[in-house]
């Protein structure tokens, strides 16, 4: 199990967190939004793959 | 058997992202929620070299039995249904959206119906033959 993909996304979350503090308080909001979003895409990205693996592991565990 | 161990793993993973995400929440909540979708997927896949052969075993159980030979199938299939309803339904909870869990439910309570709807017909039967 790799514990890294949690703390991969909880660092992203932080990141975006500040960056979106920044560019808020140099009264840029679409910016701030546009990170947000961006670090969004980046997370699911990486989770797409772990996602696909679970659904197919629950494929064949169940008989689905 | 290492069970003992993993489950030390679980919990590690289960607390560690509890925390990630209750920090999380405070700034960006969408992120919280990605958290607790990671943990569950890892969780998972931890679990399911567990799952496998428990999963397995039942099966060749209920083969044993002639009468129980297809309902083996349905409900692996039912559990495997309910499973995921629940992963998504909590998780809808946890983002606040009670409504869409609340039809995630419903969905799922209908594709059980389905999925189980052999072994009703194999009890009315039954009752049929009970009754005559």
């Amino acid at each position: 199990m790799e514990v890294d993909l949690i703390f991969k996304i909880a660092t992203i979350g932080i990141i975006v967190a500040i960056l979106n503090q920044l560019l808020v308080r140099s009264e840029r909001p679409e910016q701030a939004m546009m990170t947000t979003l961006a670090g969004l895409i980046v997370v699911l990205m990486m989770m797409v793959t772990e996602i696909s693996n679970m659904f197919e592991t629950i494929k064949t565990v169940f008989g689905l | 058997m290492n069970g003992d161990i993993a489950i030390g793993a679980v919990v590690g993973i289960g607390l560690i992202a509890a925390m990630m995400s209750v920090l999380l929440r405070q700034y960006r909540p969408e992120f919280a929620l990605l958290t607790a979708l990671a943990a569950t997927i890892l969780i998972f896949t931890g679990m399911s070299q567990w799952l496998i052969p428990a999963a397995q075993r039942v099966r060749e159980l209920l083969e044993q039995e002639p009468e129980l030979a297809g309902s083996a199938a349905i409900l692996l299939k039912a559990v495997g249904v309910c499973f995921i309803t629940q992963l998504a339904c909590d998780l809808c909870r946890d983002a606040g959206e009670n409504a869409i869990a609340a039809r995630v439910e419903t969905a799922g309570k209908a594709a059980i119906l389905l999925i189980s709807l052999p072994l009703f017909e194999q009890v009315l039967e039954l009752v049929m033959v009970l009754l005559r």
